[in-house]
Parts: C-alpha cells; structure tokens; sequence
C-alpha cells in the first residue's frame, strides 16, 4: 500500500520565517518586506523583531503575517511563533543566577509554549553552537539548518551535521527549517542582498493563520535554499522521491552512510528510489537533495515506526 | 612589508593524502593509483591501506612523490548494524620515507583512552597523524575535543560523500576544534578504493577532495617540513592563489569563486561575494579583530569548497 508524504496534489505556500524589520535591524518597512516577498512567489512571512507585533493588516488573501518576534538568551537567537493571530505578548525570561543554560532555555521554551508559542533556534554556526550546547535542550520547535543572511556575511550556515546529531539523541526533534534572516541593508540587485535564499515550503490545505501553524506543528513542510520536493511516497519497503533536477538525492538517516542516488557529469537526476532497512538506517530517514550550484533541500525526519 | 600567508612563488603541489589500493581493500594497484592521478596533476600521493604502514617508494619520480603511510581504526563492538556505530579512523604518516615502526591497532578495542594512546605511540615513532572522515565517526564535537595530538583534521572526504551518501565537508567541527586551542590542519583526501568505476562513474571516489601542499621542490623532507608547518590548504576544487597581509590589510587572490570568507575565531566574519552569475577572484580589505585566529573559506558556484589553516595573531600576522 502506497503512503504518501508529500505530494504536488496539496498547495505549497513559500515562507521565510526569520525576517527583520525596520523595527529591529532591518532596513525596510513591514509592508516593503510584504510587497518584495509577495513579489517573489511567497504567502508567508514571519517579521521575526525584537518586539512582537501583530501585523494582520498585512495579511489578505494571497498573504500571511505570522505574529512572531526574536529573542536572545546568551549564545542562543530565538524566534518565537504566535499559535494565536492576535496581539501577541513577549514572554518573559527569567533571570537565574545559579542555572544550567540549557536548563534555563528549556524553562523559557516551556513558558513560550505554555503562551502559545513555538520556539525556533536560530542560526546555530554563527551562534558558534555546537551539539553539546543543545543536547540537553527540550522542546525545540525548530533549527534553522540554513539562514541566507549567515551565508553572505561568510559564515558556512548548512548545519545538517549539528541536526543530525540532535535527531540521534531527542525524540521528538525539532524540525529543519531555512530561513533568510534578512536585514535587507543592500538592494535586491546587491552581491549582498541577503533575501530569497532560504525558505520552507509548507503544505496546508489553505492559507488561514489556523492551517498554516497545524501544518508547522505536524512538520507539513521542508527546508531548502533553492531545489524543491514533488512528491515523496512509501511502498513496499521503498521510498520514492520526485524533485526538481538536482546533482545528487540522499537518504540520510540515523546512520553514518546515505544511500544515495548521484548524476552524470553533465546530467541532473530529478527521481530516486531507496529500499528503506531499519537495521541499516536506525529510527528515522529524511532526504536530502543538492543541485549544481551548492544549493539543498531537506525533509522533515520520519521516524520508521510511525510510517 | 608584505607578508605572504598562502605565497604565490611556492608551488602548490596537488595532493591525495588519504587512499586505498589492492594491498587493503581497494581495487587498483599502487601502479595504476599513481598513473591514474599524475595524469590528472597530483604530485603527493598517501598509499594509507588498512593497518600496516607500507612504503611504496619504488614508484617515487621528480614529478610524483609517495607518501610512506596507513589508516589505522577503532569501532564500537556491538549488535547494531555498523551504520549506527561509533568508528574512528585516522592516518598516520610517516616522516621518513623508508625507515619506520609500525603502530600495532587492535580495531575492536574501542576507547577514547586507546585512541589516544595509539595517537600517543604513532607520534613518538615519528609520524604526523591526520583524523579521517569526522562526520563518519558519528563522534560529537566534544568527543573530538578529548582526542590529543592530532595534525591533520579532514574536512572533505570524497569517498563518504559519492559513495557512502554522506555530507562530508565539515568545517563546524574543525572551526570548533581550533578555537578550543587544537592546533590541526585541514586536509582534502580521495579515501578512493575505486569501488565504482571506471573514473566517470557518478559514485566513483577519486580526485574529489585535495590537499594542496606548499613547497620550493617535491622531495620528501620538504613535503613533511610543509606540513608541519601547516603549509597547506584543503579544497574541493577552488584554489587560493596568494594571501599576503600588508599595513594591515589582508589580500587574497584565487580561482573564480562566488564567495571569499574570512572567519574569525570570534566568529566575526567578512566576505565578499559574487553578483549572481559572476564570480570574483580577489578580495582585499582591513584586518578587523577576529580574536586569536582566521581561517579563509572559499565557495565556488558549485558549492565546492577550500579552506586554510588558522592564521595566528601574533605568529602569522
């Protein structure tokens, strides 16, 4: 019997979940990030500032605010998601002399959850954030695997060996997603422009504020910095992955090694087949694919015991 | 006055530093491995097989240099399939081309204790010991940290990237390692066993990661001495032409890149970047304070990569 994951039959709306106003470091205006991102392809924005704001005025048919803000505990940059579309609220961190960090970080996700936020951990290489400064942190929305910003300032932001090593200890893990993180300080035109380079692509049957967060929680959407996903399916032991032309299509998993699928010199690749073995791949698989330029795509994990 | 960190009057002499022939479990011989990458420009070639250290210094000639080594390993023992099991694996090689004592390696003794003291025993016979594929180790970042006396650390491995499925290039945990004070070097290797071939097979394992080498001339001394020094870079493909530093202004010159990165042991970073569809090839700008140390970091448009050595405040510049 056929399982699908992810199929071009639902609608896929572009989201960039980490964004900076002139509210905070950026340059331009809510409603400028609207028009530019709107004119790019994307429904879903995120103004992730040092304040939260609710800007449903923004949002019309074609385009979703998401109330969210972005905070700093130490070494950790946060951005926090409103479940709720209304007026959104700061939650408060409480200053503890004689803590663990990660203790505390877990204390405060707990609190931003309990206030009906989800809680996304930003750009991990250049916070310098290494698996030990995460391990014990629970309750983890998301991590940015790839924040554009972080790229063009220099820093090598592709943290899927970080998360890989965060999916092999939590369970549940938090989700991969990829954001730009943009203060727009240049124009678009600029060698500098740090928009449109990472994105989620979510899954949601609409773009209501209610379907487009459920779709965040249940993990309906991928990450990536230019490749797309198709359609993603399970049957008979297999996985089948359809996606834009690409150089390479990997099965990662728990494990050190990937089956993966790589094209001719010259050639793209834009399907590939992977026999799925529990033994070999642990308690979860997720799919990576990268292009000519350097560009990925990653899925969400999918743990086998629940496929 | 200038100073050189990357000289454009040394040579840059391609290496493999990390490969496997018929006498371990790879499918060529040491002579068609050597036929088949001075063809392709390689003048430094690591023979590591499996365990024993063999020198195969009949096949050394003024424009192709064989390296005297072997990759030793040590892996978690268990049930689990070997995918999900901690394994270490490290090269070790040696200083002098022709007289040297083996590092006897029990594989299935797994410890960070054994580790070290396999580590321990290679150097003091002589050997400059380099970390083989550290995202295939499934090690943290802070299990490397514990590991002493390492000199080479790989940041590109091409046989776990085109063969294994992994993403190989790992420069979080090499970044991590330097600024908790480890003094390593980055190495690009092949780790070819030639599983897949011929050459142009997508999953084949050669000539995908290097190690450039700077030196006057090719002979042994040298080579060891160039990489004692740390005079080398890794690279995936793009190259760093020069680097000087001048009234404190840094200069770098390389191949066509889409971006050239500084970044600092206090993560400040500065880059210069390619308008879309061009590339740039030169970046010249102040010395800001990067803490202890930099590393440079260039990508080209196909998302391949190379980077240095950290350069030292104080020593380097």
């Amino acid at each position: 019997m056929r399982k699908i994951i992810l199929s071009n039959d639902k609608k896929f709306f572009k989201a960039n979940l980490n964004c900076k106003t002139n509210n905070s470091f950026g340059k331009l205006t809510a409603e400028q990030l609207k028009d530019l991102y709107k004119s790019k392809g994307y429904s879903i924005i995120a103004f992730c500032d040092k304040k939260p704001v609710s800007y449903k005025n923004l949002c019309d048919d074609d385009f979703l605010v998401i109330s969210s803000y972005s905070t700093q505990i130490e070494n950790y940059s946060l951005s926090l998601y409103s479940e709720n579309s209304g007026e959104v609220y700061a939650v408060e961190n409480e200053n503890n002399d004689n803590y663990d960090i990660q203790e505390n970080l877990t204390a405060f996700i707990s609190k931003a959850n309990q206030k009906g936020f989800l809680v996304s951990l930003n750009h991990p290489c250049k916070s310098m954030l290494t698996y030990h400064d995460l391990e014990n942190t629970k309750g983890l929305f998301g991590i940015e695997i790839a924040n554009f910003s972080s790229f063009v300032e220099g820093n090598y932001e592709d943290n899927n060996h970080i998360y890989d090593r965060i999916l092999r200890s939590h369970f549940p893990a938090p989700f991969p997603i990829a954001c730009d993180g943009n203060k727009n300080l240049y124009s678009i035109e600029n060698e500098n422009n740090d928009s449109f380079g990472a994105f989620i692509y979510i899954y949601s049957d609409d773009l209501s504020y209610e379907s487009v967060i459920s779709a965040l929680k249940k993990g309906d959407f991928y990450a990536s910095t230019g490749p797309t996903f198709e359609e993603i399916y399970i049957e008979d032991g297999k996985i089948h992955i359809k996606c834009s032309p690409v150089r390479s299509i990997r099965l990662l998993n728990e494990g050190r090694d990937a089956p993966i699928a790589i094209a001719n010199d010259g050639e793209l690749i834009n399907e590939a087949v992977f026999d799925i073995d529990p033994n070999f791949c642990g308690k979860l698989i997720r799919v990576d694919i990268r292009d000519d330029n350097g560009n990925f795509a990653d899925t969400v994990p999918y743990y086998l015991g629940k496929l | 006055m200038k100073k050189y960190l990357i000289s454009p009057y040394k040579k840059q002499y391609k290496a493999n530093m990390h490969s496997h022939s018929t006498f371990s479990d790879g499918k060529l011989t040491p002579e068609e491995l050597k036929k088949a990458y001075k063809e392709r420009g390689y003048s430094v070639f690591a023979f590591s097989d499996h365990l024993t250290v063999t020198a195969h210094n009949e096949l050394a000639d003024e424009d192709f240099l064989p390296l005297t080594s072997a990759e030793l390993d040590v892996a978690q023992q268990g049930d689990e399939c070997f995918n999900l099991r901690k394994s270490f694996h490290f090269n070790i090689i040696s200083r002098d081309p022709e007289h040297f004592e083996h590092v006897k390696c029990n594989p299935r003794n797994y410890s960070l204790e054994y580790i070290n003291s396999l580590i321990a025993d290679a150097k003091a016979k002589n050997y400059f010991v380099t970390a083989n594929h550290p995202n295939w180790a499934l090690f943290t970042e802070d299990e490397f940290l514990q590991i002493e006396g390492l000199n080479g650390f790989e940041l590109y491995n091409c046989i776990t990237a085109n063969f294994g499925g992994a993403l190989s290039f790992t420069p979080e945990i090499y970044l991590y390692l330097l600024r908790n004070g480890k003094r390593i070097y980055p190495i690009g290797a092949d780790d070819n066993h030639s599983f897949c071939m011929p050459f142009s097979h997508p999953q084949n394992d050669s000539f995908g990661g290097f190690t450039y080498i700077l030196a006057d001339n090719l002979d042994y001394n040298t080579i060891i001495s160039s990489l004692d020094r740390g005079d080398m870079y890794c690279s995936m493909g793009p190259q760093f032409l020069e680097v000087s530093i001048e009234n404190n202004k840094i200069f770098i010159k390389t191949s066509d890149v889409k971006q050239i990165s500084i970044i600092g042991e206090n993560n400040n970073t500065k880059a210069k970047n390619a308008l879309k569809e061009h590339n740039v090839n030169e970046y010249s700008t102040n010395l800001e304070d990067f803490g202890k140390f930099f590393v440079l970091h260039i990508t080209d448009k196909n998302g391949n990569h190379a980077m240095t050595r950290a350069f030292y405040k104080g020593e380097d510049y």
